[in-house]
């Protein structure tokens, strides 16, 4: 079963879709200096089902996420369209859309904490930006605000340091800090890049929790993840290599088990344990 | 609530930097010559009075609103670039400033030797070079985004205002080179001094300042999220460019009005940030007022200790601001892990 057949099956409208996308990065001043990183991609996410992208390195996953999360800039896009529900993705007033659709990019945990002064609670709080007015600033968070910002933090356990500004934080905890901050958007769809980076084994399989419960509530997930075992957890696998769509489908069907390997170069195995789906590397 | 209980600690700051600010005002009142000057009562000869509000006065008043806007300044070019180097002169203001005010001072020593000229000269010196400075400051920032392509392009934004700063340098240098007059006269522009701050110069920093902090503190929750990275910002439905825009205009109006009142005063738009945040971790909105009140604490007790150190001989403001503000940042450093 692929993504497209989805459509088929449940009979619905896609929540996000993407078709003929090509996306080409600037890589000097002259015209012919273009990289082309995505090409004739077409995508039809549906509502309350995880996808995981899935990639060697340079095969165009964070480009991908990016150019459906709207992050590009309009001249990086050469042809194809996005579209949020039905409507296409320019389309959207910056603030709706951004209500609408979360991101958490892969460098998330680098935020300089000496400068922005930021604790972890003010951090989640800035996930809650698409939903407030800017004027005054001093104006206090409503209480749907900081019920959401609560829910998120005691999801991710960050809570118990919420006072604690983020320079005082590890790696691994600012990382929760940032996936909390991207749930606090409390968007329809969810786009991360790499939410695992830096999180331990428990945290990992907290975050597959919280993935499950937000695909249970009916909430899109798009993530890249580099865990390639965690990221078989996902309902639908988009497999890409060297900017192209090559495959779409659950890891259960075979079609979808010998594509995997083949964009890895046949050097993973797959094997199932209790179940589950792991892949082992072949030596 | 807010969930973390520490909402009252950003006003409590204001509240001591402001009486912080209060106090040096009045020391900077009562400080003349080296000693202390008590103007009111009996005692006190007449002219001492007009002495603290003509000339003590507009000049401490004056010292703390610039040092105000340096602050501020610092905080706004701090949470564009999220750089802990970038001061309110990074943009090439001061350079701007400078060249403007030598070029004026180089065609002023060329045309007054004409017999009309003096009825023009003094209010020109009077309110003239500090307009000129102004936009001079003003339209070197624009020079150095036009040069960057754009405000939303921080890496070449700074690579602009470095080229900016370095040709326009040299431009006054050459001013300079073929008048050597204008070189004396900028002596006090180039070091920074605060001793010719009159109550319009005042008046005027003072309605910038607050001007440009309250536009600034409107921008607070975007400057948040730009601590994050321009692209979540982007995808938390900031408008960058409209944003960096904004802030660039009030980065080069606050820069500006400082720079064409007082010269070229060191180091206090890169301290006051500093120092705020080692004190008090705290968010945009409340960055940028405490920012603004430390920046006028820094000039106005720099401006009080010039007078009193050396007394009755004047040090120049920018050069203490200098050796302060340096040995401050020094010390952080060493206090920062690498």
């Amino acid at each position: 079963m692929s993504a497209h057949s989805d459509v088929r099956v449940r009979g619905e409208l896609p929540l996000m879709t993407a078709s003929n996308l090509c996306v080409s990065l600037a890589t000097g001043r002259r015209r012919s200096d273009q990289h082309v990183v995505l090409q004739g991609v077409d995508l039809q996410l549906q509502k309350g089902r995880w996808y995981s992208v899935l990639g060697p390195n340079g095969a165009g996953k964070t480009t991908l996420l990016r150019a459906i999360a709207g992050l590009l800039d309009a001249g990086d896009i050469c042809s194809g369209e996005v579209t949020l529900a039905g409507r296409p993705l320019t389309a959207w007033p910056q603030r709706e859309r951004a209500q609408k659709m979360a991101w958490l990019g892969s460098a998330a945990a680098d935020v300089d904490g000496h400068l922005s002064g930021l604790r972890a609670w003010d951090i989640v709080a800035l996930g809650r930006l698409p939903h407030q007015r800017w004027w005054p600033a001093t104006a206090p968070l409503t209480t749907e605000d900081e019920a959401v910002i609560e829910r998120v933090m005691m999801q991710t356990h960050t809570w118990q340091w919420r006072t604690r500004p983020i320079q005082q934080l590890s790696s691994g905890e600012r990382q929760r800090v940032m996936v909390a901050r991207a749930l606090a958007v409390d968007a329809d769809i969810i786009l991360m890049d790499e939410p695992l980076l830096n999180l331990d084994p428990p945290h990992q399989s907290e975050w597959l929790q919280i993935v499950r419960n937000l695909v249970q509530q009916g909430r899109t997930v798009v993530s890249v993840l580099h865990e390639l075992n965690m990221a078989l957890y996902a309902d639908t696998l988009l497999l890409f290599a060297e900017g192209r769509l090559v495959h779409d489908g659950p890891i259960a069907d075979p079609a979808t088990q010998a594509a995997l390997c083949r964009i890895f170069s046949n050097r993973i195995t797959l094997r199932q344990i209790d179940g589950h789906w792991v892949a082992l590397p072949r030596l | 609530m807010n969930g973390t209980g520490q909402h009252h600690r950003p006003l409590r700051a204001a509240l001591v930097l402001a009486g912080v600010g209060a106090l040096l005002l009045l020391l900077g009142l009562l400080i003349g010559s080296g000693r202390f000057e008590w103007p009111w009562g009996g005692d006190a000869p007449p002219i001492l009075a007009d002495i603290v509000w003509s000339i003590r006065a507009p000049r401490s008043a004056g010292a703390w609103a610039a040092g105000a806007l340096l602050g501020l300044a610092g905080a706004i070019a701090q949470g564009i670039f999220r750089n802990p180097l970038a001061d309110p002169y990074l943009l090439g203001s001061s350079s701007g400033a400078a060249l403007a005010v030598a070029l004026s001072l180089s065609v002023l020593s060329a045309w007054a030797h004409t017999p009309d000229a003096q009825a023009y000269i003094a209010p020109f010196l009077a309110f003239g070079l500090t307009g000129v400075a102004f936009v001079g400051a003003l339209l070197a920032v624009f020079l150095t985004v036009g040069l960057a392509g754009g405000a939303t392009q921080g890496p070449r934004l700074l690579l602009g205002g470095v080229v900016v700063g370095v040709v326009l340098g040299a431009l006054t240098s050459f001013v300079a080179f073929l008048n050597p007059a204008v070189l004396l006269n900028m002596q006090g522009f180039m070091l920074g001094s605060t001793a010719l701050l009159s109550w319009g110069g005042v008046s005027r920093m003072l309605c910038v300042g607050v001007v440009c902090l309250l536009c600034a503190v409107s921008l607070a929750k975007p400057m948040d999220a730009l601590s994050l990275g321009t692209t979540t910002a982007r995808s938390l439905g900031i408008p960058l460019a409209r944003v960096n825009a904004m802030l660039i205009v009030l980065l080069a109006i606050a820069t500006g009005a400082a720079v064409a009142h007082t010269g070229l005063i060191a180091f206090v738009g890169l301290a006051a940030p500093h120092a705020v945040r080692a004190w008090l971790p705290c968010k945009h909105g409340a960055l940028l007022v405490l920012s603004s009140l430390m920046g006028g604490a820094l000039l106005l007790s720099a401006d009080v200790m010039s007078r009193a150190l050396f007394a009755p001989t004047e040090l120049p403001v920018g050069l203490l601001t200098a050796v302060i503000g340096g040995s401050y940042l020094l010390w952080r450093m060493r206090r920062v892990p690498a």
